[in-house]
C-alpha cells in the first residue's frame, strides 16, 4: 500500500510533538485500524452478542478497558448485518468510547451532549445510564441531526431529547446539567488510520480557527454545568492548540474549575503536554490524557475531565 | 418537529389497541407518550418527559425518544424498536 504523504508543515509539527517516537508514529498511522464494535446492552448482553457473532464465523475479542466492546474480524460489512439493523451493536472506534466512560454518567442524572451527531457517544451515554435520567443531545447541523435520530432510534434510546442549536447558544438557555460532554469539532488528525487522506485536508490555518470555536463551545457548556458537576472535553486530534491550549484557557478564565485525573485499567495513556512551541500551559493540563494510535491500536484522542467547584 | 403530550383518552385508546392486538398491558410502563404533527407516536422515559415540559421549554426540540408506532382507528403499527421493547411480554400474534 502507498504510504501516507504529509504536507511539510504538518510533518514538522509531528516532529515536535512525537520527537524520538516520530518514526513509530508514522509507521503506525499506515496500519489499517482494527474494527471495533460496542454491544448495545440496552438490547443484548455482550456475551450473548459475542456468541451470536461467533456463530456467524466472526472472530470476536474483548477489548481490555471496556467489557461491552470488542474487536471483530469478519468478511461481512459491519453496518450491513441483521444484528446492526436490530441495534445490537454500534460500530465505533475504541478510543471514541472513552469520553462517555470518563464522564461516567449515572442513571437519573441530567446530561448534555453538546456536539452529539452522529450519536456514537450519545447512545453509549444512554446505555451507561440504563436508559434512565435525561440526555439532551444537541446538534446544530440538520443533516447530521438526522443520523443522530436514526442511531438513537436503532439503539432504542428513550432518555434522549434531540435539540438543534449552535452550541454557543446554551450559554443563554437557563438549563443546568449534572454532567456535560463536549466532543468538539476538530481537525480529526487522530482518524488518520481510518482515512489516510486526513493529512492532506490539514492546513496550519485550521489550528488557528478551530480553537476559537472549541473554546466557545466548552465555555458555553460550562455556564450550564451545575456546581460540583463534571465536563468532559474531547477531540480526536493531536494538535495542542485544540487540546491543552483550550483547556488552559478554560482554567485561566474559570477560577472554579479544576482538572481531575483519569484512570482506566487496561488503557495506556500519555499525559497532556505543558508546553508547545513558545507557549506554557497551566501545569494541571498534565492530567488530561492523550491516546496515541500505537499504544492501544486505536485512533488518536484527547480527553480532559474538568470539575466545577 | 413539534411533539405534544398524548391526551389521556388517546393513551387509553392506544393501550386498548395494543392489548387487543398482542394481549399485553402497557399502561403501567414508566414512559411518557408524545404525538407528532404527522400523528406518529413517540415515547420517552418519564424523567426525559418531565425535562421536556419544564427546563427544555427554551430549547428547539428536533426529536424526542424513539418512534413507537402509528395508531389508526382499529390497527396499531409498531416500529421495530417498539416491537423489541414489547416482544418479551407479547402473548398473541407473535411470529418468533
Amino acid at each position: 500500500m502507498k504510504p501516507i504523504t504529509y504536507p511539510t508543515p504538518i510533518l514538522e509539527r509531528y516532529k515536535l510533538l512525537f520527537k524520538e517516537e516520530l518514526e513509530i508514529f508514522l509507521k503506525n498511522c499506515n496500519k489499517p485500524l482494527p474494527s471495533y464494535i460496542r454491544a448495545n446492552t440496552l438490547k443484548i448482553a455482550p456475551e450473548q452478542l459475542k456468541k451470536r457473532l461467533e456463530a456467524k464465523g466472526w472472530k470476536v475479542t474483548l477489548i481490555p478497558f471496556y467489557p461491552d466492546a470488542f474487536t471483530v474480524e469478519t468478511e461481512d460489512t459491519l453496518g450491513n448485518t441483521i444484528e446492526h439493523f436490530l441495534g445490537y451493536y454500534y460500530v465505533q472506534d475504541a478510543a471514541s468510547m472513552l469520553p462517555p466512560l470518563i464522564l461516567n454518567p449515572k442513571p437519573g442524572e441530567k446530561i448534555l451532549d453538546l456536539c452529539a451527531a452522529p450519536g456514537s457517544k450519545t447512545t453509549e451515554l444512554a446505555q451507561l445510564m440504563n436508559n434512565e435520567g435525561t440526555i439532551v443531545a444537541n446538534e446544530a447541523d440538520k443533516i447530521r441531526s438526522k443520523a443522530l435520530s436514526l442511531n438513537i432510534q436503532r439503539c432504542g434510546i428513550i432518555n434522549t431529547i434531540i435539540t438543534k442549536h449552535v452550541g454557543q447558544a446554551f450559554a443563554k438557555k437557563q438549563i443546568e446539567f449534572d454532567k456535560i460532554l463536549v466532543d468538539a469539532p476538530c481537525s480529526a488528525e487522530g482518524t488518520v488510520r481510518n482515512d489516510w487522506k486526513v493529512p492532506q485536508y490539514l492546513s496550519l490555518k485550521t489550528f488557528e480557527t478551530l480553537p476559537k470555536l472549541q473554546y466557545e463551545l466548552a465555555s458555553a457548556a460550562l455556564t450550564c454545568l451545575k456546581k460540583g458537576g463534571v465536563l468532559v472535553y474531547s477531540t480526536c486530534t493531536f494538535a495542542p492548540e485544540e487540546n491543552e491550549a483550550v483547556v488552559h484557557r478554560l482554567l485561566e478564565n474559570n477560577q472554579d474549575l479544576s482538572i481531575e485525573r483519569i484512570g482506566l485499567p487496561g488503557l495506556k495513556t500519555r499525559q497532556g503536554i505543558t508546553n508547545w512551541k513558545e507557549r506554557q500551559f497551566n501545569p494541571q493540563v498534565k492530567d488530561c490524557i492523550r491516546i496515541v494510535p500505537y499504544d492501544n491500536d486505536t485512533e488518536g484522542f484527547f480527553v480532559a475531565k474538568l470539575r466545577k467547584a | 418537529m413539534t411533539t405534544t403530550l398524548l391526551s389521556k383518552q388517546e393513551k387509553k385508546r392506544i393501550f386498548q389497541l395494543i392489548k387487543k392486538q398482542w394481549d399485553i398491558d402497557i399502561s403501567k410502563e414508566n414512559w411518557e407518550w408524545w404525538i407528532s404533527q404527522e400523528d406518529k407516536v413517540y415515547i420517552t422515559n418519564t424523567q426525559a418527559g418531565k425535562t421536556i415540559l419544564t427546563e427544555a421549554k427554551n430549547l428547539f426540540i428536533e426529536n424526542v425518544g424513539i418512534y413507537f408506532g402509528f395508531f389508526e382507528k382499529n390497527t396499531a403499527r409498531l416500529s421495530i424498536e417498539a416491537a423489541q421493547l414489547l416482544a418479551p411480554r407479547i402473548n398473541k400474534n407473535k411470529v418468533e
